[in-house]
């Protein structure tokens, strides 16, 4: 089904450049950010955001697990499409 | 001088900053170069057909992948600060961002799902991925590893050595 609408949309002349941009740089602005983020808490001594997950993780661990397969069924999905 | 290397010895040349320093120095540049070739050079038109299946797309891209969840794990066992749990606005603000980030996981996955039903009247983030996978496949999968890196480093729990 994606790989059809994929050929459709190439063959009806390409996809919004604006979600393409927001996609091709998003991803990886966004793991910048974490990251950026970290370093920030490192510099502080503030909690960073890897510590407060295991917090919550350890308290938590089925709900951890859900999250672990909520996010990687999503990165799945799009990674490894069906074709 | 000596004082910024003892400043940057005590806060950044430790074990357990060198992932997300190296992280972040990386995802600068791949950052802009993705906003350069997709925002002036790529023509949108021009997304290629998907590639024929190979060793290393899509199996070896799944186990390079999985396999890096599970060195985000061993990772985190890195020795680093005793920040005890406290009710201070760094750990309020952190609470913040990581809730933000499964919110926007959540609304990325529910378009996803409207975007699939709305018959081609909406383009699927899958669509736009398969697009910038076509035109720049092994950075894709870059960005994918590293992200299952920090996953793995976040969500298992490794108490690990502390830091005096």
């Amino acid at each position: 089904m994606i790989e059809g609408a994929f050929i459709a949309a190439v063959a009806a002349g390409g996809i919004a450049r604006g979600g393409l941009i927001a996609i091709a740089a998003g991803g990886p602005g966004l793991l910048l950010f974490v990251t950026g983020y970290d370093v920030l808490c490192l510099v502080k001594g503030w909690p960073t955001p890897g510590q407060v997950i295991q917090w919550w993780s350890r308290d938590h661990p089925f709900l951890a697990g859900l999250f672990a397969l909520f996010v990687g069924a999503f990165v799945a999905h799009i990674f490894w499409h069906a074709t | 001088m000596r004082s910024l290397w003892t400043w940057l010895w005590k806060y950044l040349f430790r074990a357990h900053a060198v992932v997300p320093l190296t992280v972040a120095a990386l995802f600068v540049f791949v950052t802009l170069f993705a906003f350069n070739e997709f925002a002036f050079r790529f023509v949108a038109a021009k997304c290629k057909d998907i590639a024929p299946d190979s060793w290393w797309q899509p199996t070896g891209a799944f186990i390079a992948v999985t396999c890096a969840f599970f060195l985000g794990g061993l990772l985190g066992k890195l020795p680093h600060k005793k920040v005890e749990p406290g009710k201070d606005i760094a750990l309020r603000a952190t609470q913040f961002n990581l809730t933000a980030l499964s919110l926007a996981i959540a609304g990325a996955w529910w378009y996803e799902t409207v975007a699939l039903a709305s018959n081609g009247k909406k383009e699927p983030i899958t669509q736009y991925v398969m697009c910038i996978k076509g035109a720049q496949n092994d950075w894709t999968i870059l960005v994918f590893i590293v992200a299952a890196l920090i996953l793995g480093r976040w969500l298992w729990h490794r108490p690990g050595s502390h830091l005096q």
